[in-house]
């Protein structure tokens, strides 16, 4: 991936990163809350994985692995206690 | 030089398709149709910039963006299922035209019940 590229995507995937967080804020279902939450950190992963491809850094796709992996654990918990009023 | 290339493009096709996705976020009226956004182009966008760095970052990168895929591919349709069935538990109502209702969950609103979304202090049963 070139500089320019580089910049251009982090600058475009920060502006859709504002995005999902005004509709995280202005959802207008619990649910619909989840979702953009769920979108919110997906973008974040992919953010890391751009700048540890221009930068080199193999320890942010570690970043990115475990932060994946805890959205899916939030995701689900905060589902189960919409849905149920409890989380197990 | 092609695997650059290639890569440029990857990263492109994802950030179009990742803003499809957020657009959709927007634009859809009700959570049901808002998933389908949500789970799917915005996953796949990612996906695209995964493969991207797959092509030219070190192996270090390849292999922990191989482990990135792997997980989202499993995890992405689960979680969207369990936002899909919380929502269909506390009867949130479609409002796309046309919505059909095959699990008859969703019946006709009772005159006491909270308004269509719900929120967390009335708990229709």
């Amino acid at each position: 991936m070139s500089g320019a590229v580089f910049v251009f995507a982090a600058v475009w995937m920060t502006g859709l990163l504002v995005g999902s967080l005004v509709k995280v804020i202005t959802a207008r279902s619990p649910a619909s809350r989840i979702l953009a939450l769920d979108m919110l950190i997906l973008i974040i992963v992919a953010l890391l994985v751009l700048y540890s491809e221009a930068r080199g850094l193999s320890h942010l796709m570690d970043a990115a692995l475990a932060l994946a992996l805890i959205s899916f654990l939030a995701t689900l918990a905060a589902a189960r206690y919409y849905a149920k009023g409890r989380v197990m | 030089m092609v695997a650059e290339w290639l890569s440029n493009a990857l990263v492109v096709l994802g950030l179009v398709v990742v803003t499809i996705g957020v657009y959709g976020l927007f634009r859809m009226p009700d959570i049901y149709t808002q998933l389908h956004a949500a789970s799917k182009a915005v996953f796949l966008g990612v996906i695209a910039i995964l493969v991207a760095s797959m092509l030219t970052g070190g192996s270090g990168i390849a292999m922990r963006a191989i482990l990135i895929v792997a997980l989202l591919i499993l995890t992405t349709p689960v979680s969207a299922m369990a936002i899909g069935r919380a929502a269909l538990k506390r009867r949130e109502h479609q409002v796309s035209p046309d919505a059909i209702d095959e699990s008859g969950h969703l019946h006709r609103p009772l005159p006491d019940d909270p308004p269509p979304g719900g929120n967390l202090r009335h708990t229709p049963q």
